[in-house]
This record gives C-alpha cells, structure tokens and sequence, in this order.
C-alpha cells in the first residue's frame, strides 16, 4: 500500500498542528477563555486524525516514494491544514460562519493571504486571534519545509518537496543539503521574527500585539489583531519598523544567507536592485499622487505610499490607511503590484521579480533577433546563464498565473460581483495579499463574497501559495507521466 | 642553457626554432610520431617521441640537469604536471601554457608558484592582450610599453604626404623626447637608420620614446587621427573570446560583433560574454555578411585560426574601406603573403609567447623582450648592472655596434633619448633595440662581469659563452 505512506507524514503534520494550537489557546489564560472550548474539539479532533493517519502509516513510513507521491503529498497537506487549522474558528460561538468560512480564514492563514471573513477582529479572545497569526507565520516559510528542517528523514524524496514548496522559478539551495538548506531558512525566519518582536516592542506596543505582527510580518501574511489593521496601531515608529521587515520577507532568502555569511557581493543580485528600483518608483508615484488628500504633507504621504507599496508588492496586504479612497492612478498601480510580488526565494507571492525581469530580458532578446537573426544570445542573471528551459518554465507559469487570474475573475463576475471587486479579488487571493479594492477593499472583509466565490478563492490561494504546477499536477488524468516529465524538466 | 620543451606544436616548434638559434641545447618531447620527425628534420634539436607528464620521458630528456622546461602541449594540465615534476627535480626555471585563466587567477590558495610554475603563459590571451592594445592604437602595426608604460615603441606606415618621407635622416626635425630606432622596407631590408638614410612613403617606421610625446607624433606619418567604435571579430576561438572579453572590459566603449561558425561554440561563448553581439555564420558569406550588416565596422579583427580565411576577410576588409583591419597569422610561412595584399597589422600567437619564454632564458635583470616584424628585431628592457662594461660609459665611449640602439634611459622618473655624451649609470633601466644578428653581443656589453647572487646553485650556462 503504497498511498499509506504519505498518511504517515500527514499525520504528524496533524499531530504539530494541533499542539500549535495549544501553544496558541495559552494566551487565553488568564481571561474569560471563552474559546476554551473550540481548542478543545479542535485539538482533540486534530490530534485523533493525526494518530489514526500516524498509526495507518507507520509500516510503510520507510522506502522510496515517487515524484507523484511526493507532489501529491504537499498538495495534500495544505488541505488539510487550511481545513484542520480553521475548526478553532468553527467551534467558537462568536465566530458566526460556516465550515466553508473556517476552511477560508485558515486557508487564507496559511498561505499568507490574510483575507479573512471575520468582520469584528478584535471581538476574538486573544488565543484564537493569536492561532490566526501563528498559522500565517507556519505557512510562510512552508509547512513541508519546516517538516525536512526538522524531521532529517523519512521516505519522501526532500529534494522535491523543497522545490514543490519553495517560491521562484529557481529552487536554489546554498549549503549541499536540502535539509540543511532548510533549516538555515528557517533559522533566518525565525531569527528575523524575534528582531522584529523586540523592535516592535522598543516601538512601545506590548508583547502580544508585537509578536502578533511579526508572526503575519515575516511570512508577508497579513493578518492584524486589529480591525482596521496597522492603521489602528497609531504608532508611526511601528509602521516604519514593519515597512521594513516586509521589505526585508520580500527579498530572496538566499541573499540573506550570503548577507549573514559576509559576502557583500549579494547586495549586487539583478533582482535584489530590480525590486528596490520598482518599489522605490512606486512608492514615488503613489506618493505624488496621493499628496494633496493629505494636505500636501510630503512625509505623510511618503510614509502612507511606502508603507501600502510594499506591503501589496510583498503581498503581505496590511492597510496603514483606506488605500481603496485613495485616487484612480494610486489604485491602479498597486493593482497592478499584486500581480509582481515580491523576490523569488522570499516568503512573499504573486508572479515574483524574477520571473518578471526574466520575460524583460527575454523580450529584449527576440527584438535583438529581429535586426540580427543569426545572433546567438543567452540571457543572464547575475552574470549567469539562465537554461531556456527555466526561461519556457517562467513564460509557462506566467501564462498560467494570468489564465488562472482571467478564469477566477470571470467566476467571481458571474456571482454577481462587480468588475473592481471580482478581479483585485481575485488578483489577491492568487498573490496571497489579503483584502482587494471594492467591496474585498481594506474597510471590508470577504463576507461579500459567495459560498462559492470563497471556495474558489481558497483554492486559488492554494496555487498561488504553491506556484501551480505542484496544485495543478493533481488534476491530470494521467498525472503520472507528467510527473515524470515535470521532474524531467528541471526548476521550471 | 640545456632547455626541455614539452609539445610540438606551433608554439613548441618555434621556441624549437629560436632556441637553436641562439645556440641553446634544446630537447623537443613530443607525442605525435610526424610532429616529432619534423621537427629533428628542421632544426638543430633533439627530439623525443613521448608523453611530456611522464617521469621517465623526463629523465631521458635530461631532465636532472635542465635549467629550464617549457611545457606547451595544447592541454593545460598536462603542461601544469609536467612543470610539477619538473620542479621537484629542482629545475631551476618551470613555464608553463595555461589557456584557462581560472588556474591562473581563480584560486587565492594555490598560486602558479606553488604548483612549480615560474611562468603562466597564454598564447590566445597575449594575442588578445596585443589586438586590444592595437586597437586602443589604431595608427600603429607594433605596440610595446616599457618601464610601466613610460616609454613606448611604436611602428607606423609613412603615408605619402607625411612630412618626415623623403628626408635625409639628419636633417629631421623630430620632436624632442622621441627617437626614430628603425625602417623596414619590403619584405627583407630593416635598417636601424643614421645620417644619409631616407625614410620612403610606405615604410614601416619604428618610434622610439616618451607616451605622452608618441601619442601625439602619429601626424608626423600620417593624417588625422583614428577613433575605433565598431570592432567585428571573426573567430570565435580562444583569441576572439579573450579579445572579446579585453573590449567588454575596456574603459573605452567598444560595440563588437563577433562571428562564429560552430553553434555549440556560439552558445558557449554567448554564455561568458555579455555585452558582444555573438553571430552564428560563416566568415566568409557575404550574404551573411551583408544581412546582419559586419562590413559596416571601423575594425576587422581576422582570428578564424586559419591563413587562408583571414586573408580572405583581410582583403574583404580592405574592399569595405574599413579604417584597421588586423590579421592573425598562424602559420608563419603565410607572413610575407600578409604583407603583400598590403595587411601590416598581423599577430603572430606563437612568436608573442616564444618571446615571452625567451625573456626568460636571459639574465633576471631583464624585464623585458619583444620580438619586432617577424623576427627582424628585438627591442628589450634592461636595468644595468654596477659591473657592466658599459657602466658610467657615455654612449659615445661604449661604442656599440651597428645594429645596437639605446633608445631610451629611464633613471627615476626622468625619460632620457640619449645622445652621444650622455652618460649610462648602473642601476639606469635601458630600452636596446637591436638586430637578431647581433643579440648575441648584448651579454658583452651590459651583463654583470660576474655571476653571482639568485641562481648560484645554476649549472654553468652552457650555449651562453658566445
């Protein structure tokens, strides 16, 4: 039986989820604990699927598993975790919604979306609010990825694990072993976590709401502890800090590493300079045009800009202000943010620098050939050729990223939805941002959004969060062979 | 000098040639049976047949007594090991061809001296070395800078209205600080010019002197000065990629085209340079030619790695109007055939590395040699020992032979074109220019009067006697 082996996994996965969660309700204690209950089922029924799983594949836990295994596997766990992770809200009384509405809010969590349906945030007790920023930080960095940190081996192959979970269109590793490498990402996230708690805190909130932050900060996620999010912190010193370390989530994590190893080349990388140069362009732009709405005061509306600028384009998606009030042009172009994202490598989402800068370079190279058809040309990055295959893979997921991005939208519209709010919906739930323009804007929640609607959002945060290929393998008849041809094909 | 040269090939068989010629005792390794009995026809060599990276070839070849070994088969790591084995039966001079620059440059931990390698040398990166420079110098056929490129030597072609033709050689007016060293005309005459010579248009005229006063001299031959932009490289082979690389480098922006006819060497190439436009097609069809607009360039560089191709493209070029047009030559019998369809820049690899390796089999206070228009002179750079003849000699009292020209002293910082009563003090660096016909006598006048120091241990130099 060689399907039961991916149970065991599963199941241990479960069983982490659900002593997460009682990391999470211990911040109730102490208050009226009224969500004391829901963690209870919520744990209980986590921990008994994960046992029954855990115990129907342990005899076959060992052994060699194939790509599709291995595919299958991580599509899987994000499944279940987005519908394990949302029974807290479900069991809770004050939640008020659906099934549907828990597997959202958790699926959401989990990817780093940060849409939520939940109109009154603030009205949850702390331990389920806290849960909710804790599934954002586990998603972030990866859940299978956290596993090959910690767990050193069981039968799956980790080289594809690492690469069916990791953002980019290059899978790159920086010391020989994939568990290695995973670790150290981990290591970095973790670390970057606990700066930026402690700078929040310098910045005087108090330890809850920092750490809150900094768990929905570094996975670029989104989810505030507060209604109007950010913006309710009042604490410009705070909005800075935070500005920052989502800049810092949206670069390449490789780059951190070689940052932390002294090689002052990394500040070189094409990419790195690329994302600083489009943010910074943004942030101007948004900035001149949003001036006159705040008196003309430059440095307000510089620190609005670049606040909003780089949390859409490291689709984190927390608001410091209303950016849906905001002028046509600014709209517009952090629209068109959400479809960018942030750095490959980096724990943000969207279509990523890279891939972008990549098809640049591309479409200069087929002007190239029109004046000089027998030119024979490489594109490179930092000085290294990039594979035509990787360059087939980047316009591949590209095409797919937009279709993905038409078809959801032409859904949404036929729910009824207007034209504002069915694309940036759909533009942000495919990017992991969170809230949208219109009637998914930063004052709403997606409660608007049909039964339906949240289905397929949740789905499309999924294969937004996992690039695609690793969702979409799953739904080919013959997903076997394409498997094969998929790990043929190299970092697509 | 007992000398092993390991491979013979172009560069092996000229060092083969030179060596003998100066009358050094040469023994040629070579693997390849043809190779081999050509070249103990030729010259007056002995010839192994057998793998230079063997221990025991290296011991028939004598290697327990050699003072020098040149390995320069066309595999980098056959050349390394053999100067590794070489330098563990204490030969006191190793060198080396190393086309990979990565061995060279790209370790910090291991240095070619540490592998037993006194000199790294690189024939396709020597030759690209002297194309850029030509090119950064379009007027001249012949750079060489001495003395941290203070002094340099350079050879133009007298134009016809050039205000020096026609002049007997005293009654010139050259510009102080520059000295006029030699004339070549035709195929075989090389003068090294006094009183009653006359300079003819279409001569090729060796300068001698101050940077600064030689880059502004070119008038004196010439007509205006020449700007090089566009430059096309046809060859994509260790020269034309090293050229590309220089030019990609340099401060100067050039826009260089570089055509190749193997694909897989295009995509290769296309992959480690970055700014030149690489192009897949034959070198010589015009239609490509025209389509992808080559002939519409200030420079043409000739690097196919074959005569007949670069002759081609050669005159092609000369059709084209175009303003430099350089020529590599790989066989140096195709030489004269060069000069004349009128092509008077042209690189010769091998003679570039065979003058590097002769450097080296001179005394250590030479700091440099060049080999001058195939082999018709040699201009070098020396710093004067406290005991040599000639020390604190005017140059009238040294009385050097005809063919032996000082060019310049550089003593400090001063640049001296000296005359007969300037005085040559030990520890002064001297630019010599001289004919091959007398080299042989440099030792006589400007070699320490006694060995001593560095390489006491050295067997006697036999060969060097002379």
């Amino acid at each position: 039986m060689r399907r039961l082996r991916m149970f065991y996994l599963l199941g241990i996965m479960l069983l982490f989820l659900a002593a997460m969660m009682v990391l999470a309700a211990l911040w109730s204690i102490g208050e009226q604990e009224a969500d004391r209950p829901a963690f209870l089922k919520a744990v209980a029924i986590t921990a008994a699927a994960g046992a029954l799983l855990c115990i129907l594949g342990y005899p076959s836990r060992h052994g060699q598993t194939t790509l599709a295994e291995s595919f299958s596997l991580v599509s899987l766990a994000w499944l279940l975790a987005g519908f394990f992770g949302g029974l807290p809200f479900y069991f809770y009384d004050g939640f008020g919604g659906t099934l549907l509405d828990a597997f959202f809010e958790a699926v959401s969590g989990f990817t780093t979306t940060g849409a939520t349906v939940i109109a009154d945030v603030e009205s949850l007790p702390r331990g389920l609010l806290f849960w909710r920023s804790l599934t954002q930080w586990l998603g972030g960095m990866g859940i299978i990825v956290l596993f090959l940190a910690v767990l050193p081996r069981f039968g799956f192959k980790s080289t594809t694990l690492y690469r069916a979970e990791l953002p980019g269109p290059v899978a790159e590793r920086f010391v020989p072993r994939v568990v290695e490498t995973a670790r150290w990402l981990w290591l970095i996230y973790a670390a970057f976590t606990v700066l930026q708690t402690l700078l929040l805190m310098l910045c005087g909130l108090n330890l809850y709401d920092a750490l809150a932050h900094a768990l929905t900060t570094m996975p670029t996620g989104g989810f505030s502890t507060y209604n109007a999010s950010v913006a309710a912190l009042e604490n410009p010193a705070a909005e800075v800090v935070i500005t920052i370390f989502m800049f810092l989530s949206g670069v390449n994590f490789t780059l951190h590493y070689r940052l932390l190893h002294r090689d002052r080349k990394a500040l070189k990388s094409e990419e790195l300079r690329f994302y600083v140069a489009v943010l910074a362009m943004a942030a101007a732009l948004v900035a001149a045009n949003i001036a006159p709405l705040y008196g003309g005061d430059i440095l307000l509306s510089l620190r609005r800009s670049a606040f909003q600028v780089v949390s859409i384009a490291t689709t984190t998606g927390y608001a410091s202000a209303d950016f849906d009030a905001w002028p046509h042009f600014s709209r517009v172009l952090l629209f068109f943010l959400m479809f960018l994202g942030a750095c490959g490598g980096s724990t943000g989402g969207g279509i990523k620098q890279t891939r972008l800068l990549l098809l640049l370079k591309h479409a200069r190279r087929e002007l190239l050939r029109l004046i000089h058809p027998s030119a024979v040309a490489t594109v490179k990055l930092d000085d290294q050729a990039v594979s035509e295959e990787t360059l087939r893979g980047v316009a591949g997921f590209t095409f797919l990223y937009i279709l993905f991005f038409v078809l959801t939208t032409l859904a949404l519209s036929w729910m009824d939805l207007d034209f504002t709010t069915a694309a940036s919906a759909a533009a942000s739930a495919l990017g992991n941002i969170g809230p949208g323009l219109g009637l998914v804007g930063p004052s709403f929640t997606h409660q608007a959004v049909p039964a339906a609607g949240k289905a397929l959002l949740s789905l499309m945060m999924i294969m937004g969060r996992l690039e695609i290929y690793t969702v979409l393998v799953l739904f080919l008849p013959e997903s076997r062979r394409i498997f094969k041809k998929v790990s043929g094909g190299g970092d697509y | 000098m007992y000398i092993i040269v390991i491979g013979g090939g172009g560069v092996g068989s000229e060092l083969a040639h030179n060596l003998s010629e100066k009358n050094f005792d040469v023994v040629v390794i070579e693997k390849n049976p043809e190779r081999a009995r050509r070249l103990g026809d030729l010259y007056d060599v002995m010839v192994l047949e057998d793998n230079g990276a063997n221990v025991l070839a290296l011991e028939k070849a004598g290697v327990r007594s050699a003072d020098m070994v040149i390995a320069v088969t066309e595999i980098d790591e056959i050349n390394i090991i053999a100067c590794m084995l070489a330098k563990r039966y204490g030969v006191p001079l190793t060198v080396a061809r190393v086309r990979n620059a990565d061995y060279a440059h790209g370790s910090t931990i291991l240095d070619p001296h540490q592998l037993g390698i006194d000199l790294m040398i690189s024939p396709e990166r020597s030759a690209a070395y002297e194309i850029s420079r030509m090119l950064h110098f379009p007027e001249a056929c012949e750079i060489e800078y001495f003395s941290r490129g203070r002094v340099m030597m350079l050879s133009l072609v007298a134009g016809p209205d050039a205000p020096i033709v026609r002049t007997p050689f005293r009654q010139l007016n050259l510009p102080p600080g520059c000295i006029i060293v030699g004339i070549s005309e035709g195929q075989d005459k090389f003068i090294i010019p006094g009183g009653n010579d006359v300079i003819k248009p279409g001569a090729r005229v060796y300068l001698l002197g101050r940077s600064r006063t030689l880059k502004d001299i070119s008038f004196l031959l010439l007509h205006e000065r020449i700007r090089i932009k566009r430059v096309a490289i046809f060859g994509g082979g260790g020269i034309g990629f090293e050229l590309a690389k220089l030019l990609e480098e340099s401060r100067s922006p050039f826009e260089v085209k570089l055509v190749e006819k193997d694909g897989e060497r295009c995509a290769q190439l296309s992959r480690e340079l970055s700014h030149t436009l690489i192009l897949h097609g034959e070198p010589t069809d015009l239609d490509f030619i025209h389509v992808e607009e080559i002939a519409d360039t200030d420079a043409v560089v000739a690097v196919s790695g074959d005569d007949r191709t670069n002759i081609i493209l050669g005159v092609l070029a000369k059709q084209w109007g175009v303003k430099k047009i350089i020529c590599e030559v790989v066989d140096p019998q195709f030489t004269p055939v060069y000069g004349a369809l009128g092509l008077e820049s042209i690189v010769n690899p091998h003679l570039i590395t065979a003058a590097q390796i002769l450097r080296f089999t001179h005394r250590e206070d030479l700091l440099s040699l060049s080999i001058l228009n195939n082999e018709r002179a040699e201009i070098l750079e020396l710093v004067l020992p406290e005991t040599a003849r000639v020390a604190h000699k005017t140059v009238a009292e040294a009385n050097f032979p005809r063919g032996m020209l000082i060019g310049s002293i550089i003593r400090g910082q001063e640049v001296i074109i000296p005359r007969g009563q300037d005085r040559l003090l030990p520890g002064d660096h001297l630019v010599i220019f001289t004919l091959p016909e007398i080299s042989g006598q440099l030792e006589r006048y400007f070699a320490a009067a006694e060995k001593e120091g560095r390489r006491a241990n050295r067997p006697l130099e036999r060969g060097k006697a002379k």
